[in-house]
């Protein structure tokens, strides 16, 4: 058994995660910088897949969370991708990155 | 100090520099520097088809997307002041929180960590590629409608740019 999967090192490998979904999840939360936003969702899924390669490692089926972890990881580049355009359309019309301060839709 | 517990935590410690840096580059160099802690994480966990993944695609490409956008919208940047406000409690909030998942969510899922799984150390049956190829076609599916509705969305946005 590889010693990444001893129970100590999972556990603390899940205490990690979910202090990095916390991270996530507070940049997400209390930013008003939306590619710092976006940095947010990055360490929030840096999280999931840490806790997810220890899942598949403590299971013994580290391919199958491979497979899951590859599609996870070309799904998170496309999600950057079009956030950033987004991003940079909205910089280039209003002037800011503030969610905020984005109120060209408003009803 | 073990090579796993310099790894995880330094992967900790970058996220909290990532977003506590007061300059957009800078955060995106910790982002990088995060994944490549956690490519370490999936190469000595024997994962190195997504460790290679983790650091071309997340270390490399998304790295230079942020820096490209960071560069872009250089004059966004004046909200750093009320940003490092808001974050010079991120460190006590995650002290706390950690504190409290030490000591509420440990015992309650100890004995997940401790039952040895039945297959947990035998050799794999199926390869990765088996696994994309013949057990997660619908996700290989999913993934390639979600490239070309990104590709669609980003020439729309790129092309209405140009006609203005």
């Amino acid at each position: 058994m590889n010693s990444l999967f001893t129970p100590e090192n999972l556990q603390f490998n899940y205490f990690v995660a979910l202090m990095m979904f916390f991270i996530g999840v507070y940049t997400m939360a209390a930013s008003r910088n939306l590619i710092r936003l976006l940095i947010g969702l990055e360490i929030t899924s840096k999280g999931c897949m840490l806790a997810l390669i220890s899942a598949g490692g403590a299971a013994g089926n580290m391919p199958t969370a491979q497979a899951l972890l590859i599609i996870m990881i070309s799904v998170e580049a496309v999600v950057v991708a079009v956030g950033l355009i987004l991003i940079i359309r909205a910089f280039r019309q209003q002037g800011n990155i503030d969610p905020t301060k984005l109120s060209g839709l408003k009803g | 100090m073990s090579l796993h517990l310099f790894l995880v935590t330094g992967m900790v410690i970058c996220s909290l520099a990532a977003v506590m840096a007061k300059r957009t580059i800078h955060a995106a160099i910790f982002l990088a520097l995060l994944s490549i802690l956690l490519a370490g994480v999936m190469f000595a966990a024997n994962a190195p088809w997504a460790g290679v993944f983790e650091l071309s695609v997340c270390a490399g490409l998304i790295t230079v997307l942020f820096a490209s956008a960071a560069s872009m919208v250089g004059r966004g940047e004046s909200y750093a002041k009320r940003e490092a406000k808001i974050f010079r409690w991120l460190p006590l909030a995650l002290l706390v929180f950690g504190i409290m998942v030490w000591w509420t969510a440990g015992p309650i899922f100890a004995p997940l960590f401790n039952a040895a799984a039945p297959n947990a150390g035998a050799p794999a049956l199926m390869s990765v590629g088996d696994i994309i190829w013949k057990l997660r076609m619908p996700d290989l599916l999913g993934q390639l409608c979600i490239f070309v509705a990104g590709v669609l969305t980003v020439r729309t946005i790129l092309g209405e740019g140009k006609d203005e």
